[in-house]
């Protein structure tokens, strides 16, 4: 135990601390904050996020043809209000957009008439018209959701696939597409940053002791060369105690995106256009995310400590990591941490990936652990 | 000259950097592989630009309407005798809910999409006029202005910045420089593919090469503890030169194994021959509803050794900035994620400083910044791309490094070393 805590003293430095600390400073500004600052910033992200909401506060978690036929009802008088609007105004009655569907289906070629409509969406950004493009969007989504069938692209689609498509085309669940888009391209940058963070901190954890040949020492005295296992859990520890760390951070900041709403909402839904293997609410969807993170983190880890004990120096041991990096940023985080048990990839992968993956983590981590009891170190 | 080659061995010794360029090469390759499914469809315009030259003139679009309406002729033959019906566009055969593809043979459906390819060109060339007239970059200033939330002084800068450009815009319709055959930029986009995707991989790739042997080497004395004897060796300190020295020449050999093998397949690959001389600005070229508008005269083949001269320069900077970061700090591992560090703090200080003042605009003049967008090099593009950027960085950058090299000697020379 003492000797694990000195080795998380070896690893937590406060050089590398600091280091690391400023390196996720710099990630968060590059490639995470973006998508803080702009969370409907937009429009009409902002109107569908809104309107979404107000869904839930009148109908529920899941909408019904009644309350469908209520919600086109909403849209019908804000139509109204539309026309009115427009009445209102001379320049708009003289060009002939009277109503809003003359409105809606304006000639925008004309210079003119591309300037009136200019003038309410971009100019003065009139609500009202904002709400009705969006409200117009949801209901399209809820009409035409049969197009859910065409979500799966490359191949044709299986019995299964096409029970649970039925199933979400029936729920009726409503979710904010928004607020999903935004979660999903959250946590990919934070799975990211995890795992450089992971990678900085634990590549050093033994090439550092073989540098300075205190590793003669260790292997020598009385705990031997069962150092070299306490080191291995002292990196899982480690790296446990960032992923920890990096996610709690993440998750403050992202309590100020509020989504609370839609928490409980089921994330298969028409107006995500999303399905997947199971009937997930977004809660439960971002719980399932914070598992992959941290079993893709162990695993990891695993491999990073062992190429730390194989790594001649550090150029091979940095060298060795890009290729890895290069195959996480690209392919596994995507497909097992981002949009996890999306119905375009069969039931079982997600659980055999991650068998798969636990069985090579301890695979190396034993195999690892056998070899160095027995490995020559002066050749 | 000894020392120079054992520090070169140093270099390329571990087997790490061999695995690294193999795996780029093939990273580039197989990039290169995706996108070569056009390379039959791109022919068409090395025997267009064969049978009537690249220069589009009345005469030229004369002839190359004659070609077109026998093709067209041609064509329609063929589709009588098939499907009893003939087009007035070849585009229409392909715009039919279901043309028939599976009826033809390879051979025929290839006149056909030889045929529209020609008819392309053909109607895009009558279109040209009314684009370039219908350009107004005083609307792109106040666009680039609301975009970047300019104000002020910067504004200015930027209406300033659009009357140069539409100067040369001028003097470019003038000469008819746009007027040129190329790859049709809308449909292939061949100049994003080569000088975006392609060549910002291996800005990428190279620089991760660079910055590794660089930081290897420098603090190899240090790292395995040999620093003691070979700076207290008859050659001394100045061992630090040296190692400068074989860094630059290894970097230079990693940009010439990677450019050069990925250039060469990417040329075998994709025709281009008599399309040389071709400028950069023509209308074919661009992809976009603003077209690519060089700030000189650049044929292909000169704005593309341009490229690789500001591709090389980069990599030279990067070599310098690790090298000067690796001797003060001796220990690799630090070194690259310092180098890491300054790459994003440089790119990070760009979006945040404020918008109204000038430093919008200079802090964008680093190596870091420059090899964000390669296929901007050398174009007016928006406001952050002004004429001269690509010089005026490397100059600046050059006198820089060279000041910081010195200093770091100078304090290399009369270290404690322990």
């Amino acid at each position: 135990m003492r000797i694990i805590l000195y080795e998380l003293k070896k690893i937590f430095q406060l050089k590398m601390v600091c280091l690391l600390f400023i390196i996720s400073f710099i990630f968060y500004q590059l490639f995470i904050n973006f998508y803080f600052e702009h969370f409907l910033n937009g429009r009409p992200a902002l109107d569908l996020y809104r309107i979404n909401m107000e869904m839930i506060e009148q109908y529920g978690y899941k909408m019904n043809q009644e309350e469908f036929e209520h919600f086109k009802k909403v849209y019908e008088k804000e139509k109204a209000a539309a026309d009115a609007y427009l009445q209102a105004r001379q320049e708009y009655v003289e060009a002939g957009l009277d109503t809003y569907e003359k409105f809606r289906t304006a000639d925008t070629e004309k210079q003119e008439i591309r300037e009136l409509v200019d003038q309410i969406i971009f100019v003065d950004e009139v609500d009202l018209f904002w709400e009705l493009l969006a409200r117009e969007t949801l209901i399209k989504y809820y009409e035409n959701r049969n197009s859910l069938f065409s979500i799966v692209e490359d191949h044709p689609l299986t019995a299964e696939q096409k029970e649970r498509i039925k199933d979400t085309i029936t729920s009726g669940n409503i979710m904010s597409a928004e607020a999903f888009e935004n979660y999903n391209n959250l946590i990919r940058y934070v799975a990211i940053l995890i795992v450089i963070s992971i990678m900085f901190m634990i590549s050093p954890i033994f090439l550092q002791d073989r540098r300075n040949h205190v590793v003669f020492l260790q292997y020598s005295n009385k705990t031997g060369r069962k150092i070299f296992n306490l080191k291995l859990q002292t990196a899982l520890i480690a790296a446990g105690f960032i992923t920890t760390i990096q996610l709690g951070l993440f998750f403050i900041l992202y309590r100020g995106n509020k989504v609370g709403m839609f928490l409980n909402a089921n994330i298969n839904s028409v107006f995500t256009h999303e399905v997947f293997w199971f009937e997930l609410t977004f809660l439960q969807y971002i719980l399932l995310t914070i598992v992959s993170v941290y079993l893709l983190a162990f695993a990891l880890t695993i491999i990073v400590a062992v190429l730390s004990n194989r790594a001649p120096n550090y150029i091979s041991m940095v060298g060795f990591q890009v290729p890895l990096a290069i195959l996480l940023f690209a392919v596994v985080i995507d497909y097992l941490v981002v949009r996890i048990t999306k119905i375009g990839l069969p039931i079982y992968f997600l659980p055999s990936a991650y068998v798969l993956l636990i069985l090579i983590g301890s695979f190396i981590y034993f195999w690892s652990v056998k070899r160095e009891k027995k490995v020559d170190l002066l050749h | 000259m000894n020392i120079w080659k054992f520090e070169l061995k140093k270099a390329f010794q571990s087997p790490v950097v061999s695995i690294l360029i193999v795996l780029f090469l093939f990273l580039n390759f197989w990039l290169i592989y995706n996108h070569a499914g056009i390379r039959e469809e791109l022919k068409v315009t090395n025997q267009l630009v064969e049978r009537f030259g690249y220069k589009i003139d009345a005469e030229m679009a004369a002839k190359l309407q004659a070609y077109y309406q026998s093709k067209l002729q041609k064509m329609n033959e063929l589709t009588r005798k098939k499907f009893g019906k003939t087009y007035e566009r070849a585009g229409d055969f392909f715009s039919e809910y279901e043309y028939r593809s599976e009826v033809l043979s390879e051979e025929e459906l290839h006149v056909i999409t030889e045929t529209a390819i020609v008819e392309g060109y053909y109607e895009l060339i009558q279109e040209i006029d009314q684009t370039y007239s219908h350009l107004d970059l005083s609307k792109n200033a106040k666009l680039d202005i609301n975009k970047y939330g300019l104000s002020g002084k910067t504004a200015e800068i930027a209406r300033e910045y659009y009357k140069n450009l539409n100067n040369r815009l001028d003097e470019l319709i003038e000469a008819g420089e746009h007027k040129n055959l190329f790859f049709i930029g809308y449909v292939y986009r061949m100049h994003s593919f080569l000088f975006k995707d392609l060549m910002r991989q291996m800005i990428f790739e190279v620089m991760i090469l660079v910055v590794l042997i660089t930081g290897h080497v420098t603090t190899y004395e240090f790292q395995n503890q040999t620093h003691l004897t070979a700076y207290a060796s008859k050659r001394g300190r100045k061992l630090m030169l040296d190692k400068l020295v074989a860094n630059l020449f290894a970097s230079l050999c990693i940009c010439a194994v990677i450019l050069g093998a990925t250039l060469l397949v990417y040329f075998l690959v994709f025709d281009y021959s008599g399309l040389w001389g071709i400028p950069i600005s023509s209308f074919f070229n661009s992809e976009f509803p603003f077209p690519y508008i060089s700030w000189w005269k650049l044929p292909f083949g000169i704005y593309l050794s341009c490229v690789l001269v500001v591709f090389i320069i980069c990599q030279l900077f990067f070599t310098v900035i690790t090298y000067s970061i690796a001797v003060w700090i001796k220990n690799n591992y630090l070194v690259y994620a310092a180098f890491a560090l300054l790459f994003g703090l440089c790119v990070l200080i760009t979006g945040i400083v404020p918008k109204t003042s000038t430093a919008i605009f200079w802090t964008r003049y680093t190596p870091f910044s420059l090899i964000l967008n390669p296929h901007l090099w050398f174009i007016g593009w928006n406001v952050f791309t002004p004429k001269n950027y690509e010089w005026t960085t490397a100059v600046i950058w050059t006198c820089l490094l060279a000041i910081v090299t010195a200093v770091t000697f100078l304090k290399f020379n009369k270290e404690q070393i322990d």
